[in-house]
């Protein structure tokens, strides 16, 4: 029953630190909140039912379309809502109203094109379950904790080992230093646009089919992915998938060991008190 | 620039509305050429997750409607209906119940197809005096000073009733879960008071929100209680899907009872999942009424797989019903068809198990069925079928 919990606990952390690294990534970058995170994911596991189901084209080829269309749409939240505003030193909170907006067209737009009735996504793999150890385990939430893994990897290797990552992070220290250093600002923000769009494709992939693909699966897993960002440290997309690791486990053992009444409202708990004990977050504002 | 914001702005306005006007074509008209018609309303929803429960009323009455038009209608007055979405939202019941009572001048709503939606449209139709039939189990809805509204089937209290006895004849350790939502918590306050009444507990007392979409805290727990039954009180498709999953993930199989056993989307999602699910229904699927109505249902409108059955079946009888009320009023509405229909209407159609009455109004009861009316339907090869009775 413990494995049970802990593994469960442990794939869902991984679900909600994908959605808050792509809050950090944008935040690194921007210092705005993308609040349209969660319908990143949301469209991700729609183009992804659309790419399996009705068009029947195999796995591979379904994700790399949901990479680039993901990618594209974060372009495109960036061209036309974010850039004109940061033009015009536009206050962070109208930029952030523009990310609610963007948030608020991609669900209806959603609800249109695919209905407001659950769809189920193909499976990854033909097997539900793998056994280890004597226990058997969802394989979905095997490749959501391994994808996760590699993702992470990925990030770290671009952040830490490429000139590219390390001139976006120095955009993301000081952007006025970064300007005259000669990198280019405008492309390291429209870098974290694809990066999170594409973090938020491969989330609705990876989530698809765990359960069923609806327009309204964004908003809970937005929220819980901004929780995580923020108790990891917002801004740093390494302490995202710590602050999610640390909800979806904590709400599962809580749920299996005390009262699964008590379990929503636990992210929310965390957040009041790491904004009052560690306002930084666990890991600290990425520098 | 400016001109960019601006486009940017129009084209924010005109998405976020947009399944609003796409839905706007929801509104539905059957007009009969002739001067005596019968208006009806029918309000649900007819798109997004429950269009299902919408649907197949609308279609079960429509059906019953068409037969009697074909057979020179009553007293000369043929029906007309008026279909509006209210997509479940009580807010839009109410205003599509306006449309429909004041601009439409219908003599007859049928509808809202949820309890909600009707307990707050009831305040609009009872003052104005449109029999309203509802199919919702609230036993709020059939409160004695509203008069004016009927139930196409049964209260949740017999509902509760009837699955309270087949519990406790059957089963000795009994777990409950619900969702967290209006309905839920609804049908878990009147489930817990009839155990507590009998002098029994749950095994296993928990809760899902049905936006979660791992279920494993919950399945753990209910498997800890080690119980012979689930009784599952929510009808989200998903969220009855998505259990099921996690109970296979830990190896916990055992019978599961509830509502959202009898909707054609839990089927079409879950499907070996929910294989051998139980809901106690209104519709007996031994009975020669059923076998005929399905026949016509399924010609009609062209229906091919598993449908909602009662919903399709109770506002079938329930124009049948009405009909019997409209032919001592001679087509009249409003005061008159009240109080033909509470001296005593009685059909023995669809809904109902074999050997019991059927579906009845008078005066002392509003309710078309009790619990002894009621049959245990299960989910077998991806169809319901009638258990025997107990």
């Amino acid at each position: 029953m413990l494995s049970q919990i802990v593994f469960s606990g442990i794939y869902m952390g991984c679900i909600y630190g994908l959605v808050g690294m792509g809050f950090a990534l944008i935040f690194n970058s921007s210092k705005i909140f993308n609040f349209a995170q969660g319908e990143f994911l949301m469209l991700g596991a729609m183009l992804y039912v659309t790419f399996t189901t009705s068009l029947n084209l195999p796995f591979g080829i379904a994700l790399i379309l949901c990479i680039v269309s993901m990618g594209l749409i974060g372009v495109c939240l960036e061209v036309l809502g974010i850039n004109p505003l940061r033009r015009r030193n536009a206050e962070t909170i109208r930029i952030v109203m523009v990310t609610l907006a963007f948030g608020i067209i991609s669900k209806n737009l959603a609800e249109a094109i695919w209905g407001k009735y659950p769809l189920k996504a193909k499976e990854i793999l033909k097997v539900p379950h793998v056994q280890i150890a004597g226990h058997l385990f969802r394989a979905q939430g095997v490749i959501i904790i391994a994808v996760t893994a590699i993702l992470l990897m990925i990030l770290w290797y671009f952040f830490e080992r490429t000139m590219y990552g390390k001139a976006y992070r120095a955009s993301a220290f000081n952007v006025t230093m970064a300007y005259l250093s000669g990198i280019n600002v405008r492309a390291m923000v429209m870098t974290s646009f694809v990066l999170s769009g594409i973090l938020g494709g491969v989330a609705g992939v990876l989530v698809g089919p765990l359960a069923f693909v609806s327009s309204d699966m964004g908003a809970m897993l937005g929220v819980k992915g901004f929780c995580a960002a923020v108790i990891g440290g917002m801004g740093n997309p390494f302490g995202a998938v710590i602050g999610g690791l640390l909800i979806g486990l904590s709400e599962n053992m809580v749920g299996g060991f005390i009262s699964t009444r008590l379990m929503q409202g636990l992210s929310f708990m965390f957040l009041i008190l790491v904004l009052l004990i560690r306002p930084q977050g666990l890991l600290g504002v990425s520098e | 620039m400016k001109n960019k914001t601006r486009l940017a702005i129009i084209l924010i306005i005109v998405f976020s509305f947009l399944p609003f006007c796409l839905q706007a074509g929801g509104t539905e008209e059957k007009t009969q050429e002739g001067v005596g018609v019968i208006k009806v309303g029918i309000l649900g929803p007819m798109a997004g997750p429950q269009a299902d429960i919408g649907l197949t009323m609308r279609d079960g009455s429509i059906l019953a409607m068409e037969e009697i038009n074909a057979r020179g209608g009553i007293a000369g007055k043929k029906f007309e209906w008026i279909v509006i979405d209210d997509e479940a939202t009580p807010a839009k019941s109410v205003n599509g119940a306006k449309k429909l009572i004041f601009e439409n001048k219908i003599d007859i709503l049928l509808g809202p197809a949820n309890s909600g939606c009707a307990l707050a449209v009831g305040e609009v139709t009872q003052p104005n005096k449109i029999i309203t039939i509802v199919p919702g189990q609230n036993s709020l809805l059939t409160k004695p000073e509203w008069d004016y509204v009927f139930r196409s089937a049964v209260t949740d209290v017999e509902m509760a009733k009837c699955k309270m006895n087949f519990l406790e004849d059957n089963f000795k350790r009994i777990a409950v879960i619900h969702e967290t939502n209006a309905y839920g918590e609804h049908w878990y306050q009147t489930m817990l008071k009839m155990m507590t009444e009998r002098g029994l507990k749950f095994v296993a007392d928990e809760s899902l929100d049905t936006s979660t979409f791992d279920l494993m805290p919950q399945a753990t727990r209910i498997q800890k209680g080690d119980p012979d039954i689930l009784l599952y009180l929510g009808s989200y498709g998903a969220a009855v899907v998505n259990l099921a999953k996690a109970e296979r993930s830990i190896g916990l199989s055992i019978a599961h009872l509830g509502p959202g056993y009898a909707n054609k989307s839990t089927i079409d999602l879950g499907g070996q999942d929910v294989e051998g699910a139980m809901f106690v229904d209104t519709t007996d699927l031994n009975k020669p009424q059923w076998k005929e109505f399905e026949q016509k249902y399924r010609k009609r409108f062209n229906i091919v797989g598993v449908f909602n059955v009662s919903n399709a079946c109770q506002p079938y009888d329930a124009v049948y019903l009405l009909a019997q009320g409209l032919e001592k009023t001679k087509g009249q509405a409003g005061e008159a068809l009240r109080d033909a229909l509470e001296q005593g209407v009685a059909v023995d159609g669809v809904i109902g198990s074999v050997g019991t009455p059927g579906a009845r109004w008078s005066k002392s009861r509003h309710d078309a069925l009790m619990a002894d009316d009621l049959v245990m339907n299960i989910v077998r090869g991806g169809e319901f079928v009638t258990l025997p009775p107990r």
